[in-house]
């Protein structure tokens, strides 16, 4: 070969496209955030010493605990097994119960927390003397008609004193959240393609060991992403009892100190700091869920029907599917 | 007609009747599968063969007729003359009795192939943890799949998925067969890998329904080849009658179609 070709480099050294408009976007965002982040060290108004001084009063820690964390917890606890419960009412072939479960979703997706919570805490006025009594409903009229007068009552509980403790806020945070459970629930338990329960019905499996065994487990990969979201809004919600009012929260009592010292803004940014640590952990927990659940399913080569659809439902990280994760 | 297996009748379908709606899917037929006996139903899309197999495992419950598996009527029963509707409990029962493969595989995703595999025995049968593992990696040997016992679905492909589903139906020791297009779903290359398996348990004397479009395994395997049309048996017999000499005009341009070179 008498003409040498050039030599063509084994790898390629060129000049990038230039994105003015980024780096002008770049440069905005870093001057504001600079902004912001000197204001958190020379603004007054971030009293520091005193917003940790109020994080670490006993009553707040104790309000964290128990009307924050705890409340958070057994709501949802209680929030998903009736979800759970209204779901399957809601697939039940028997009209009613269908029907019953609809006109609950309905009623609870419909109503805001702090009105429902101010009702609750308000309830009192719905029973004589503000006493619940316990017993067999219908009790004289049933007894009437035997020819007795007379009641069957256990006993009674005071409303008022009920509806703002802790049971209280669990009854009103966990009614709430069902509604928004079992929608969850059931588009989880429909994202299970038909074929699972028919190969499960065809080992001569139950229903419900189908249900439990087969569906259950894949829809918990549909079910625990928004679940993660509800139990992370649920525990902002807490910051909302104070409208039954429940004084042994965080938020009620971050508010006390502040209203007491007139120092407003360093409480709450105590309750900020709180509240964004504390979403960080739940965050960790329910991405390492996520992956428990996901089992099977990663490097998958061939996926089937029901695979890829539930697999792209999940895909988002809010699917839209769900209305009820947007409170 | 030909000559035919003279053995205990595993499968007794009289006048059977489905309809989806105002859809009539089946309009009365009449279907007889014995011990010991491969039977393929052949038919055109639509032609209610694939509603005659779910209906025989109860996918799909009964618009008319009776079906008999085992000398028991299944769906339900005949007290004084009255039929009363099975229990989901009594239903359960009945079908572990028939295995069945379903066209896209349907294995559990969360569950490797081995635990496919043990699940029904473990819940269904209630077997030892031990034994169901036993069986299940025979099963695997059988189908071939012994190196891939700790694998998911997702990891093997449609043919290899296809041989764990038949394995697990097998784990269930069932009377009887039912394939619902087993091949349909695969890439050409995989199909025969799976009908070799099902070639051997048709030699070791597994009963077995097959729907299927494969006619040289109808040809090869069958006992007795049942065609289909309109909801409706248009002719049956061994597959030498049926598939080479066809008596009836519509299993002739049926066969023609498929057939065509």
């Amino acid at each position: 070969m008498s003409l040498t070709e050039p030599e063509v480099p084994g790898t390629i050294d060129a000049v990038p496209v230039r994105h003015p408009g980024r780096v002008v976007a770049v440069i905005i965002t870093l001057v504001v955030t600079a902004m912001l982040v000197h204001q958190l060290f020379v603004n007054p108004a971030f009293d520091w010493p005193f917003t940790f001084e109020a994080m670490t009063q006993q009553p707040v820690i104790d309000g964290y605990i128990k009307g924050t964390l705890l409340v958070t917890v057994a709501a949802m606890v209680f929030g998903v097994l009736l979800g759970i419960l209204l779901a399957v009412m809601r697939m039940s072939p028997n009209f009613v119960l269908r029907w019953i479960a609809g006109v609950y979703i309905w009623f609870f997706r419909g109503m805001p927390r702090y009105v429902l919570l101010a009702i609750l805490g308000g309830a009192g006025a719905f029973f004589a003397g503000g006493l619940i009594v316990i017993g067999v409903p219908y009790d004289e009229q049933i007894l009437s008609l035997l020819g007795i007068h007379g009641t069957l009552r256990i006993g009674t509980i005071d409303a008022n004193v009920l509806f703002s403790s802790y049971a209280g806020a669990v009854l009103g945070l966990g009614l709430s959240e069902a509604a928004y459970m079992a929608e969850i629930a059931r588009s989880g338990i429909l994202s299970v393609d038909k074929g699972q329960t028919e190969a499960a019905l065809a080992l001569g499996m139950s229903r419900s060991q189908t249900m439990r065994r087969i569906v259950l487990p894949q829809a918990m990969r549909v079910i625990v992403p928004p679940t993660g979201n509800e139990t992370i809004a649920m525990f902002k919600d807490t910051s909302l009892l104070s409208a039954l009012p429940l004084a042994g929260e965080m938020y009620f009592q971050l508010h006390s100190i502040g209203t007491a010292y007139y120092k407003l803004v360093p409480v709450l940014i105590a309750a900020t700091i709180y509240y964004l640590a504390t979403a960080t952990v739940m965050g960790i927990g329910q991405s390492w869920l996520e992956r428990h659940f996901g089992r099977g399913y990663a490097n998958g080569t061939t996926p089937t029907r029901g695979q890829a659809k539930a697999a792209s439902a999940t895909s988002g990280e809010t699917p839209l599917m769900f209305p009820g994760s947007d409170h | 007609m030909a000559e035919r297996s003279e053995s205990e009748v595993i499968v007794k379908a009289r006048n059977v009747h489905k309809s989806f709606g105002d859809l009539e899917v089946l309009k009365g037929v009449d279907l007889t599968v014995h011990h010991g006996e491969v039977v393929v139903l052949l038919g055109p899309s639509g032609s209610g063969k694939t509603t005659l197999l779910r209906l025989i495992n109860q996918m799909e419950t009964l618009t008319g007729g009776r079906i008999w598996v085992d000398d028991e009527l299944i769906g339900y029963e005949e007290r004084g003359g009255r039929l009363y509707v099975r229990t989901d409990k009594d239903i359960a029962r009945q079908r572990s009795y028939v295995g069945m493969v379903f066209q896209r595989f349907n294995l559990f995703p969360h569950k490797t192939a081995l635990e496919n595999i043990t699940e029904g025995q473990l819940v269904v049968t209630k077997k030892s943890k031990a034994d169901a593992i036993f069986r299940a990696r025979d099963l695997l040997q059988q189908v071939g799949l012994s190196e891939k016992e700790s694998a998911y679905p997702a990891q093997l492909s449609g043919g290899q998925q296809q041989r764990v589903a038949i394995a697990r139906a097998l784990a269930m020791d069932p009377d009887l067969m039912l394939f619902d297009e087993p091949t349909s779903a695969l890439d050409p290359e995989l199909v025969g890998e799976v009908l070799t398996v099902m070639k051997t348990l048709a030699s070791e004397g597994v009963t077995m329904i097959v729907v299927t479009h494969e006619m040289s395994f109808a040809r090869e395997v069958a006992d007795w080849v049942v065609f289909m049309d309109g909801g409706v048996i248009v002719e049956e017999g061994p597959p030498a009658e049926v598939i080479d000499n066809p008596k009836e005009e519509r299993t002739r341009t049926f066969l023609r179609r498929v057939l065509k070179p």
